[in-house]
């Protein structure tokens, strides 16, 4: 089927037309099974996966110009000289995020059916409210996607910003949970402010923001020199923010107290992946210099190595994940700081995958456990990774796909994760050798690499090797031993997804060859039809030559495969006791991750709250204190003048006294109203800015 | 001979009725009948400048869209003062302090 | 007479706005005010915007009204109530007010931009001439004067009486044939049917430039040209068009306020009282750039109305 904008609409609109149905209709007006909701949402994003795979999967694996661009753009906010333009554009960037946004949001629709059916033992009295705001995720993410301009960029940034408050603080009774939310949407909001003045930059300066327009506004140099850089880093600002890039990366592990699903769609196919897509387009239209790159590639690539670090003393199944998250989103952003955005966007791709397997496949895990401990009426934590152990033969299914997306995410050869990782630390590796200033960079990438093999395999091993239950701790441990017996594999509604990610996190959909990056990166790498010429020049780095590969391939197989095998040698083999380790200050520090959360909360929450409370007592005390001391004054000063004066002219002067008096203690308690509350002080306040703001007005135009 | 002027006087009284009533009055639904002498007054304004400035309708289009939304707008506020007086048994708006500092 | 009519409605309309200030019955506010805003749809009609005037009655004094007396009634248990506030509130009340009420009377008062436009009816191009005489003789050499055909009549011949549909179909025709010469030209003009009066079985149709002539950068109407366009055109076999007549017209823009005054009180000439600016309305609302905003007025209404309903419920705050 040809590409239409029929069609684009469509894909567009079509999780949105879920949302609606889902939010205004099912449960209050239209009655019947419970699955008839997810039915709906399902409907919402199979459609669009449908089209996608007919109108753009057969130009998929080939490099095109541009796949469809608009007649007209839409002129939406229309104010003569100044107006927005707005469209939909698929290119070679577009058509690989979207089949992998439609796939997995279809994956993680499926899976929840049945994960969200119970909680504690209850039918989940908000089903069709979870759905609905899973298909509006999803046509958040679409729109951004398919977007050829910044505006709807934004609009459909700022629109997840929302779902994933809504969706984190999915349990809202939970205290933890609606933190959480509330942290998640703050620390996110500081990058999107930051985002929009360098959108407030860009457009300024260059006049628009269509993407092709803003390339070609930077080809001509219409901003360049230190306000290029400006924008650039107040527009990496937000997808540090989105992106969850060391200083901002708490609010992602936190972000683990919403359902599982929602973790894999925020952590895989979209949110987080907003923030790439981001940096990676800018660097394609060039509104990021030399200056910003290198600020790109330092955050990332720190961000890869300290999140590895914190993962490695996590216990929580789902926080290793999330922190695995922000360590894999790391390497991205370093790929994008050395140019490389083909590495960037591929491994975007293939994490999107993997992780949204791993997500699940913990979600499947936490699912069946949860249940088992239902049934024994048991309290014990169901995502703590000492309360598991042994599920291998138990849940065959869910340990084979969580094995295959655990060697993708380690790098292990024959998986996309070894294609993708191997991209970005090759690039990274060929950017050092030709600044050898900049070494720490590819020090980063190796390190977190053996890291990351490491706490993914303590995760595997502690979660399905070994004897059941054979860590768990405190008065319940035995009760945790009987009830993982019974542990039982989810349906096939839960595996089938898993099934289908673990496909796609290996080697042979990416490229035949299992060393080396296929069509792939052909088509990431292909020339953008809508960018002037020149623009290309960056991807002029990140190859180097082939020795460099070659070289890359060996060290981190290697270091992959060491990482394996000390987490075996701990955990699986129990060759190496971690106790030692465990009592050290390190661990420690690694624990309370490094203190940052402590930090943020004694110099943001504390204070804020503190400002507040001072603010308020200011009002109260300073202000009204001010007005009723006037009163006072007046009144004692009218006492003293009396007074002085005497008996003469005491009717005269008193009583123009009084009347003054009377006056101001009128007037003051007029103006104590309009600090306390009543509307008409406040109406009063009003007119009279009114008054002047006309004064002024027909001052200026005189 | 009437001209525009003529009509900018009476809605300039009308709106300072208006914004008296609402800035004095101690009942809500007073004060609401203040706004709705103020709305008057700008349709008026409106309507005016379209006959004598503009010509067309587009005033008029307006002024339709103006007295739209002050209904919707009673509406809505007397149906806030009825939760008011349902709440705290008064309307008076000295009395409904609640924003209080 | 115009003169006699807008004193009496401006002095009705102040003194029971001050009456809505100034009484201490509430339900006495409300019939103030009601006598105050019909006053106002007075004034609409003499503003030409008979439409406003209706809606003014219907949905001010039939609606808002009925609506703030429902509110009095369940608010409060006497009509008559302390309304006034106390001083304090009431000087700098006054205070405001007073600024405010200066302030916009001395820009109502100031002179306006020379952008007054007149039309005058000119049949024999007598009118043309004695208008360019008067700029003259007044010093108005930044007035534009314009001749141009503005409004053009067309008359339909039927077997009988004519039946409403008959009417109905004629306009529709009419509608089509322009849109046919050029697309959306139909939207340019305001469409009028007219019976003749004494002649059941005659139909007149006008039609009239909408906005300046210059704004769309199209030629003014032309009669040769519009009967070309409709004269094929039978809108029912026992409908015929039998002769198109355009009104000539003498346009002058650009006026000063004095100017303009002058020459709108001159007995020799005759001003061109648009077609019903009820049509204009109806077809920039429904046909034309406004059908979207209307629409979305209309909505909020309704959403209005329904949020109202669901906030007054009794029992719905905690």
């Amino acid at each position: 089927m040809e590409l239409s904008g029929t069609l684009l609409a469509i894909v567009l609109f079509a999780p949105l037309v879920a949302f609606l149905i889902q939010i205004l209709l099912v449960g209050r007006w239209v009655r019947g099974p419970r699955v008839a909701g997810a039915v709906v949402s399902l409907l919402g994003v199979g459609v669009p996966f449908f089209l996608v795979l007919v109108g753009v999967v057969p130009h998929l694996f080939e490099p095109t110009a541009v796949l469809w661009v608009p007649q007209a753009p839409l002129r939406w906010i229309d104010l003569g000289p100044l107006s927005f333009q707005v469209g939909l554009m698929v290119d070679n960037t577009t058509k690989v995020l979207l089949f992998m946004v439609t796939l997995v949001c279809l994956m993680i629709h499926l899976f929840s059916v049945e994960y969200m059916k119970v909680r504690d033992g209850e039918p989940e009295p908000y089903y069709s409210r979870f759905f609905a705001y899973l298909s509006l995720f999803t046509f958040a993410m679409i729109l951004l996607t398919l977007s050829d301009n910044l505006l709807t960029l934004f609009i459909g940034w700022e629109l997840m910003g929302l779902c994933s408050y809504l969706l984190i603080g999915f349990y809202y009774e939970r205290k933890s949970a609606q933190d959480a939310a509330i942290k998640a949407f703050l620390t996110t909001r500081v990058g999107d402010v930051l985002l929009l003045i360098g959108l407030a930059i860009v457009w300024a300066s260059v006049g628009s923001l269509r993407l092709p327009e803003v390339a070609q506004g930077v080809q001509a140099g219409a901003i360049k020199g230190w306000l290029l850089t400006l924008a650039g880093l107040f527009l990496f600002a937000g997808a540090v923010g989105k992106s969850a890039q060391f200083p901002l990366h708490t609010w992602l592990p936190d972000a683990m107290e919403g359902p599982t699903p929602v973790s894999a769609l925020i952590h895989a196919a979209t949110m987080v992946a907003a923030g790439v897509y981001l940096a990676a387009r800018m660097l394609q239209v060039g509104l990021f210099d030399e200056r910003t790159l290198l600020v790109v590639a330092y955050v990332g690539g720190f961000t890869a190595l300290f999140a590895a670090s914190i993962a490695l003393v996590q216990t929580d199944i789902k926080r290793v994940l999330a922190y695995s998250t922000v360590s894999q989103l790391g390497y991205m952003m370093l790929a994008v700081g050395v140019g490389n955005y083909t590495a960037a966007l591929f491994h975007l791709l293939t994490h999107a995958f993997f992780k949204a397997c791993l997500f699940l496949g913990s979600g499947s895990v936490i699912h069946a456990l949860h249940e088992a401990f239902h049934r024994h009426h048991l309290h014990a934590d169901a995502q703590d990774m000492r309360n598991m152990g042994g599920l291998r033969r138990r849940m065959p299914l869910t340990f084979g796909t969580f094995l295959i997306a655990t060697l993708a995410i380690s790098g292990i050869p024959l998986t996309a994760g070894f294609l993708s990782k191997d991209a970005i630390l090759a690039g990274s590796l060929a950017y050092v050798l030709e600044h050898p200033q900049h070494l720490m960079l590819a020090v980063f990438g190796f390190i977190a690499a053996a890291m990351t093999a490491f706490y993914m395999f303590r995760l595997v091993f502690w979660t399905f090797a070994g004897t059941p239950g054979g860590r768990a701790l405190g008065p319940e441990a035995d009760a945790v031993r009987g009830a993982l017996a019974e542990v039982r594999e989810s349906s096939w509604v839960m595996t089938v997804p898993l099934a289908v990610l673990a496909f796609f996190a290996l080697w042979i959909f990416w490229s035949l060859h299992p060393a080396s990056e296929g069509w792939i990166a052909e088509v990431l790498s292909g020339a953008e039809g809508w960018l002037p010429e020149a623009a290309h020049r960056a991807e002029a780095h990140g190859h180097g030559p082939a020795s460099v590969h070659l070289w890359t391939m060996v060290l981190s197989v290697g270091l992959a495969l060491l990482g394996v095998l000390v987490a075996a040698l701990f955990y699986l083999y129990r060759r190496w006791s971690t106790e030692r380790f465990a009592q050290g200050q390190f661990a420690r520090v690694l624990e309370a991750k490094y203190g940052l959360d402590a930090l943020y909360d004694w110099a943001f929450v504390r204070n804020a709250h503190r400002l507040s409370q001072w603010s308020g007592r200011f009002d109260l005390r300073v202000i009204d204190g001010a007005v009723n001391g006037l009163a006072y004054l007046v009144v004692g000063a009218r006492h003293s003048f009396t007074w002085v004066t005497g008996a003469i002219d005491r009717y005269v002067v008193d009583g123009a006294v009084n009347g003054v008096a009377w006056l101001l203690r009128q007037l003051g308690a007029g103006f104590r109203q309009l600090q306390t509350g009543y509307i008409q002080g406040y109406l009063l306040v009003v007119f009279s800015g009114l008054v002047a703001l006309a004064f002024l007005i027909s001052a200026a135009f005189r | 001979m009437i001209t525009l002027t003529h009509y900018l006087a009476v809605s300039s009284l009308l709106f300072v009725f208006g914004m008296f009533a609402v800035l004095t009055r101690r009942n809500a639904i007073a004060m609401l009948m203040g706004v709705e002498l103020i709305l008057n007054a700008a349709n008026l304004n409106f309507v005016a400048f379209s006959k004598y400035v503009l010509g067309g309708v587009l005033g008029q289009v307006v002024g339709l869209f103006v007295i739209v939304l002050a209904a919707a707008e009673a509406a809505i506020a007397l149906a806030i003062i009825l939760d008011i007086y349902q709440e705290l048994a008064t309307i008076n708006p000295d009395e409904t302090t609640e924003l209080k500092g | 007479m115009e003169a006699v009519v807008f004193y009496l409605l401006a002095g009705v309309a102040v003194v029971f706005a001050g009456v809505v200030v100034t009484t201490r019955n509430v339900v006495h506010a409300a019939f103030a005010l009601m006598v105050s805003l019909g006053a106002v749809a007075g004034f609409y009609v003499l503003l030409d915007a008979d439409f406003l005037a209706v809606i003014q009655l219907l949905v001010y004094v039939g609606g808002i009204l009925v609506l703030v007396l429902f509110g009095v009634m369940m608010t409060s248990g006497r009509l008559i109530m302390q309304l006034r506030a106390p001083v304090g509130q009431l000087l700098p009340a006054t205070f405001v007010g007073l600024i405010l009420l200066g302030f916009l009377l001395h820009v109502g008062r100031s002179e306006l931009p020379n952008n007054r436009t007149l039309v005058f009816e000119d049949s024999d191009g007598e009118t043309a001439r004695r208008v360019a005489r008067l700029l003259r003789e007044l010093g108005a050499e930044s007035a534009r004067l314009q001749s141009e055909t503005a409004r053009v009549v067309l008359t339909f011949q039927g077997a009988g009486p004519l039946r409403p549909e008959a009417v109905r179909d004629a306009r529709r025709a009419v509608e089509r044939g322009l849109q046919a010469a050029r697309p959306s030209s139909s939207r340019l003009y305001v469409i009028q049917v007219q019976e003749v009066w004494g002649a059941p079985e005659r139909l007149q149709i006008a039609l009239e430039r909408k906005g300046t002539p210059a704004s769309d950068g199209m030629a003014p109407l032309d009669p040769s040209r519009i009967a070309e366009i409709l004269q094929p055109l039978s809108p029912r076999e026992d409908l015929r068009l039998i002769a198109v007549q355009g009104l000539r017209a003498v346009r002058v823009q650009g006026l000063s306020e004095a100017v303009y005054r002058r020459l709108r009180e001159d007995p020799a000439l005759r001003v061109l009282t648009p077609l019903s600016t009820t049509a204009g309305l109806g077809d920039a609302l429904m046909l034309g750039e406004f059908l979207l905003p209307f629409e979305v007025a209309g909505l909020i209404l309704l959403v209005a109305l329904m949020g109202a309903a669901i906030i007054a419920r009794k029992g719905i705050t905690p």
